[in-house]
């Protein structure tokens, strides 16, 4: 009793203190806001362990671009000092082994190159001149190299490097001038994600840090780092601890295009002596040595073809030879992850119930203990004593920080405050994780935000409010506890919505079988999963059961599609980048592994599984429903290629289907530039508000 | 030894006759010599009818365009004098009622404006400054006003045109300056051939000749002339001045309508009043002299763009409208509509059987060949008294020229000779006219063989398929029909079934039949040719444009006779061609329907449902611009192609629509299709 008493009286209070802040001065977040977040990124622990450098960018609405500096903070927490300043991008710092001197990427020569600039004080000096660029600097451990990442042609990646400069130097000059911009195309990959791949390579060089000429230690038509981002989990290549040696993931040997066997090599500091450390069918990669060298770690999928395959840590015996698996009973992916100095721990952040949260492996037991939950966690740096890690932190109410905990997670400290003084004035409601019951009794979980002002209305008993429905894309990703940049749900909430947004089959951090369900079967029990989903919304108080709409992009795209030929329980539907026609997908996107494994082979190799769930087979449903739609979809997206969107289009006109297109000419799969990311949620919110508020 | 020394003597002699007609000799062909021949269009008879006007055209490769100017030539043949002289294109001459001016139009300060240039001497003056440039002016009757269209918000409008060109500069410079170049499209037809469709609608305008006074007459979301199966001279004035005919299309849905109409307005301007009765196509709206009729060609059919043009008849007094000509009397395409000067007459031209005759018809329906033979005959003009036309006119062999035609006497004359140099230096190849068993009855085709031709020795042949499906091939001047012959290869074409020229049945023939007889026909025009007896059976190749490039990518499915494919701009997934294409009456025609509706045909005669009969090596061409047939047609099979380890290759041009255009651009194409027929099919 005397515990129950205190509680109310404590609601009480927070009642009290909540609407007096919101009346004195929170507000629902705004579409401006999104620009006026700093986003804190790449975190790096200086050797002494006192220092961090990171990187926040900021958005230039007016200019319509952002703008990327490097800053240190003291790792315990302090004043912050911006160390770059350059009006262009300054990213990916590195710290020099002895802690002096910061490699950094930066533009503002005009390409991007590493530039080198002294932690004490002192203007950045540039150190790379190659003429196709460079970025990626990564630290030999004795400080006397760094490696880095160039696209070359790899026609003369073998000449001594003066000649191969020189020849790439011309051969791009003649592009540039030549009036023929035409591309003769002899294999596929040709483009990718949003950028044409000219047949250039992207090699690895190293180059001594007082300078002298970069080698390029991986010539050949092939690429030394995965050029598609779903392979890669940051830098993936590494320096040995002797100095002597790198270690690189390289992609497929041949039919890159349907193919994800990337393998990791070691190669000497002087060309020497290339080694293919793993011949797993399938992809491998983020190499990374242990300090006393005698191990490489390393991520590895085990299904040829299937890019979202679980992530295990494998841990290579560079004496004897072994690969041993250090993740078998560990039910999720292994994402980026640190060595301790000792080389008995391994630190990793992976997806698990919509957190990303932190571990922590002990090699000699393959113990893997939880460290930090909440929230999704990234870029583990731990102190050479092991006693204190470093990571970023964001969650779906906060953008990113940077945060230290002792080792064992406890004495979690907020480090950075970049955004707070924004948020400060922002009324937001703590989303809510629920579950429910999915296809064949499965449990879903699902989050629910419910408009800011909610509270100030009365809560649940007051009012009803239109229901947004998102389905996130991949398919194999998740909604998570994390701040989005693009698919906020707080935006969404802020208009007046109640969001709901789940996570159905396939998606990541429920377990490898619940993600393998989706395959194969995208409009089936995933859309069981969804449609349960909001049959639970539809019965919540606060929810008004006929004014709903859903939106989604990419495979969430391809769900809106669906939904408009199976279900008229939406009063409107958003579809970003959707997915239309299996067919026609298959043929323009460029990461054709993708496909093949998502509908279980080639479309004339298996016609009937294309069929059966695209969208465009079941058109005809569409006049049942006539569910109006906008549809979105950019140019340069390579990845579902803007036609997909065009025959949705064409068919909701012709139909008569109240309908609109957004097509903007200078984006990819997602909106990245500010005014045109502007444009995208008033376009959004007013399409919304049409169906949803009249 | 006597027999040996004659022998000797006559092979001495052999050799020197053949020397001395070496250092003489035309060269072959080449890749180069596609840009060095010019083209002559548009002659201008002048009103007292002694001077053509006429536009000739040189390409610069180096400099990747080409250049325009006017010329002047008397009409009885004589020294051509160059009127203008710019770097940048000068065309559409068009004389003034009296005889004294000739106004045109002109890049030279940016966008084309109207220009005027006295004939007698003396610089051009500029007209107009159009915000987006002028097109098709005309002259009124006054001689003191001209007509033109150009393309303005509809919202703008006021009737004010200072205050309306205001408005259009205004969002013209706010659009450019905006970072966002997004688009929201809330309509079908935003795209259309090579361009995005703005805001803007080109409408028609009249104004003085020292361009002090510009008017508006139209306005609203049409467009004049109709964005699609537009005729030539589409807008006309009638012979009082009071009025102006014009077609357009004011359908609410012109994504899927071809019903484009023929209006009519005073030159004062008002509301348009439609006097055209057809659901289909109605367009080149023409007065009579007398001012009794406008005569315009017209399609019955609705949505079915490769209907009979028949000639209509519009009594102006009555109202009444009669036909002129249709299958009873004139059963293939009519062209270009012009009036003999007692309004009694009306001259036309059509494709027919390969090549592009003068036609007659009188108001009884009597149908006369006027000007036949082996040739084109385009751009045709009658002189003001009737008695003589110009136009010009190609053969296979031998680019355009200026011609006159005395309708009394039925003589041709040549009146340039732009390209006498040209033809002194290169062997162009002949054409040979062939008929043969198609699928059902006989198919006409040509042969065009290499210049050196040796008829003991076996030669590559290259079949082209034309595109549509419905156009006709025939006798006409063309790069390819001379670049790959001048290459090695013998070349074939036909005008298989949906061709037009050889009755509207024929045409009607290939409609829900893409991949059914009209191939059929063309491999039994390969049959045909390897007949002849100098074809190599294991060096055949394909090669066609468009819906050329489907037939192409539907032999690639099946059949394994050709050594090498070329799929330039084809339909490859008819799905996927619906939802991207812009003009959606034309697929909804061919296959019978949408592909919600009707998906039969849709899949019947998708080429890609037949992957796994890849064999032959292909080359894809395709250009990013192509709104008709959107490049991730292209895409689609060369993944396909790749995927199954066929040999190919893609060239893919980021600044080209449907066909390739820029010199620069033409050369690789070509270069890189003969590389590919050298490769595979040679």
């Amino acid at each position: 009793m005397k515990h129950a008493r205190f509680f109310s009286f404590t609601i009480l209070i927070l009642f009290i203190v909540s609407s007096f802040s919101y009346s004195q001065d929170k507000r629902p977040m705004e579409i401006d806001d999104m620009f006026k977040i700093k986003r804190v990124t790449d975190p790096q622990l200086s050797p002494d362990g006192k220092w961090i450098a990171y990187v926040i960018t900021e958005v230039d609405k007016a200019a319509n671009k952002s703008n990327s500096d490097i800053y240190l903070i003291p790792s315990s927490g302090g004043e912050v000092r911006k160390l770059t300043s350059s009006p262009t991008a300054d990213n990916n710092p590195r710290w020099s082994p002895d802690g002096k001197t910061l490699a950094f990427v930066s533009t503002r020569s005009g390409e991007s190159h590493i530039w080198l600039i002294d932690v004490t004080g002192g203007e950045a000096r540039q150190l790379t001149t190659i003429s196709t660029g460079a970025s990626q600097p990564v630290w030999s451990p004795d400080g006397k190299m760094i490696a880095f990442v160039s696209t070359v042609y790899p026609e003369f990646s073998d000449r001594p490097f003066k000649e191969a400069d020189a020849l790439n130097k011309k051969k791009n000059e003649e592009k540039e001038k030549s009036k023929v911009k035409a591309r003769l195309i002899t294999k596929l990959l040709y483009r990718h994600w949003n950028a044409w791949v000219d047949d250039k390579r992207q090699h690895i060089f190293v180059m001594p840090v007082d300078g002298g000429e970069p080698k390029n230690l991986t010539p050949g038509d092939r690429d030394a780092v995965p050029t598609s981002s779903t392979f890669a989990a940051g830098d993936e290549f590494t320096f040995a601890p002797n100095s002597k040696e790198i270690a690189y993931t390289a992609t497929p040997t041949e039919n890159e295009a349907w193919n994800t066997n990337h393998d990791i090599y070691t190669v000497s500091v002087d060309g020497t002596n290339r080694k293919q450390i793993t011949t797993n069918p399938a992809a491998d990669g983020y190499p990374r040595y242990s300090k006393d060298g005698k191990y490489i770690a390393y991520r590895a999928q085990h299904t040829p073809g299937f890019e979202a395959d679980k992530w295990d840590l494998i841990l290579f015996d560079r004496t004897t030879g072994k690969h041993e698996k250090m993740t078998e009973k560990f039910d999720a992916w292994v994402l980026d992850f640190e060595w301790t100095d000792d080389s008995k721990k391994i630190y990793f952040p992976s997806e698990e119930n919509a957190n990303q949260k932190i571990f922590c492996l002990t090699l000699k037991d393959k113990k893997i203990t939880k460290i930090i939950e909440d929230g999704v966690n990234s870029d583990v740096n731990i102190s050479a004593d092991g006693k204190l890690i470093y990571f970023t932190k964001h969650t779906l109410e906060r953008p990113i920080e940077l945060y230290s905990a002792t080792s064992d997670g406890k004495n979690i400290k907020k480090l950075t405050t970049t955004n707070d003084e924004l948020f400060s004035k922002i009324l937001f409601n703590k989303a809510e994780s629920i579950t429910y019951t999915g296809a064949s009794g499965t449990t879903i979980q699902s989050w629910i935000i419910k408009p800011p002002t909610f509270s100030a209305e009365g809560g649940n008993a007051n009012k009803k409010y239109p229901l947004v429905f998102l389905v996130h894309g991949g398919p194999q990703g998740a909604w998570e506890n994390g701040w989005h940049y693009r698919w906020n749900p707080q935006i969404w909430a802020a208009q007046g919505y109640v969001v709901m947004s789940p996570n159905p089959r396939g998606s990541t951090g429920f377990g490898q079988q619940f993600l393998n369900e989706i395959s194969n079967d995208w409009g089936g029990k995933v859309f069981e999963d969804l449609m349960k989903g909001v049959e639970y919304a539809e019965k919540l108080p606060y929810v008004d059961a006929n004014k709903m709409a859903a939106a989604g992009a990419s495979y969430g795209g391809y769900m809106m599609n669906w939904f408009a030929t199976q279900t008229g329980k939406f009063k409107t539907l958003i579809t970003h980048a959707s997915i239309w026609n299996f067919y026609s997908m298959y043929g323009t996107t460029e990461e054709v592994w993708f496909d093949e494994w998502e509908h279980g082979g080639t479309p004339w190799d298996a016609p009937e599984a294309y069929d059966k769930f695209s969208p465009h087979k079941h058109a005809k449903n569409m006049l049942k429903y006539k569910t109006p739609m906008l549809v979105v979809h950019n140019e340069l997206d390579y990845r579902v290629p803007v036609t997909e969107g065009m025959q949705l289009f064409t068919t909701l006109q012709r139909m008569g289907i109240e309908s609109k297109f957004l097509y903007f000419p200078d984006e990819g799969h997602g909106v990245l530039k500010p005014q045109n990311s502007e444009l995208w949620h008033k376009t959004v919110f007013e399409w919304l508000a049409k169906y949803l508020k009249q | 030894m006597k027999k040996y020394n004659l022998y000797l003597k006559l092979f001495l002699l052999l050799i020197l006759v053949s020397t001395i007609s070496i250092s003489q000799e035309k060269r072959n062909f080449t890749l180069d010599d596609m840009f060095k021949f010019t083209r002559v269009a548009d002659p201008q008879i002048s009103p007292d009818g002694k001077w053509i006007a006429y536009v000739a055209t040189a390409i610069d490769k180096e400099k990747n365009r080409s250049n325009s100017d006017i010329w002047l030539i008397p009409s009885t043949g004589g020294t051509p004098r160059q009127l203008t002289s710019s770097e940048k294109a000068d065309d559409r001459p068009r004389w003034s009622p009296d005889g004294k001016n000739i106004a045109f139009n002109s890049t030279r300060d940016g966008s084309p404006q109207i220009y005027l240039i006295d004939v007698t001497g003396g610089e051009a003056r500029k007209v107009t400054s159009i915000p987006n440039g002028t097109s098709n002016h005309i002259w009124m009757p006054d001689g003191k006003t001209l007509i033109f269209q150009t393309s303005v918000y509809p919202d703008c409008f006021t009737g004010d045109w200072t205050k309306d060109k205001t408005c259009n500069e205004n969002k013209d410079e706010e659009k450019s300056k905006n970072k966002v170049k997004a688009r929201v499209i809330d309509e079908l037809m935003y795209k259309h051939w090579n361009k995005w469709v703005e805001e803007t609608r080109n409408h028609i305008f009249i104004t003085s000749v020292d361009g002090k006074v510009v008017k508006q007459l139209t306005n609203g979301k049409f467009t004049v002339p109709p964005l699609a199966l537009s005729g030539n001279e589409d807008v006309q004035i009638s012979p009082d001045g009071n009025e102006i005919t014009f077609s357009t299309n004011m359908d609410k849905d012109i994504a899927w309508s071809t019903n484009n109409d023929i209006y009519i307005i005073p030159t004062t301007g008002g509301q348009p009043k439609r006097i055209s009765v057809s659901d289909g196509a109605d367009v080149s709206p023409r007065y009579s002299p007398d001012g009794n009729y406008i005569a315009y060609r017209s399609q019955k059919t609705p949505m079915y763009e490769a209907d009979l043009w028949r000639i209509l008849l519009y009594n102006r007094k009555t109202g009444e409208t009669k036909i002129l000509t249709d299958e009873t009397n004139f059963d293939n395409w009519v062209d270009d509509l012009i009036w003999s000067p007692d309004s009694k007459t009306i001259y036309f031209t059509a494709e027919v059987k390969g090549n592009i005759p003068i036609y007659s018809v009188n108001l009884k329906k009597e149908v006369k060949e006027v000007a036949g033979g082996p040739y084109w005959h385009e751009n045709v003009r009658l002189s003001k008294d009737g008695k003589f036309l110009t136009f010009t006119r190609r053969e296979i062999s031998y680019p355009n020229e200026v011609y006159t035609f005395s309708i009394e006497e039925k003589k041709v004359k040549r009146i340039t000779d732009v390209n006498n140099k040209f033809l002194s230096e290169v062997k162009l190849a002949k054409g040979e006219e062939v008929w043969f068993d198609g699928a059902a009855g006989k198919v006409q085709g040509w042969i065009i063989k290499p210049p050196d031709f040796d008829p003991k020795k076996k030669y590559p042949l290259l079949l082209i398929i034309h595109g549509g499906p419905q156009q006709m091939f025939g006798n006409a001047y063309r790069n390819d029909w001379q670049a790959f012959p001048g290459a090695g290869f013998v070349v074939m074409f036909t005008n298989p079934e949906g061709s037009p020229g050889y009755g509207q049945k024929f045409v009607e023939a290939i409609s829900k039949d893409w991949g059914g007889n009209c191939y059929i026909s063309l491999m039994k025009a390969v049959d045909y040719a390897v007949s002849l007896g100098y074809i190599d059976e294991k060096k055949i190749s394909a090669y066609g444009g468009s819906f050329g490039g489907y037939m192409v990518n539907w032999m690639l499915g099946k059949t394994d006779r050709f050594a090498a494919l070329i799929s330039h701009a084809g339909v490859y997934n008819l799905e996927a061609m619906y939802g991207t294409t812009e003009e959606l009456w034309f697929p909804e025609w061919e296959m019978g329907g949408t592909p919600w509706d009707n998906p039969e045909l849709y899949l019947k005669w998708s080429p890609h449902f037949l992957v796994k009969n890849f064999k032959t090596p292909t080359l894809i061409t395709h250009g990013e611009l192509d709104f008709r047939v959107p490049i991730q047609q292209g895409m689609e099979i060369f993944t396909a192609l790749q995927r199954r380890g066929v040999p190919s290759k893609f060239l893919w041009f980021p600044d080209e629509g449907h066909w390739i255009m820029k010199p620069q651009n033409n050369e690789l194409w070509y270069k890189t299709m003969i590389d590919w027929l050298n490769e595979w099919g040679k």
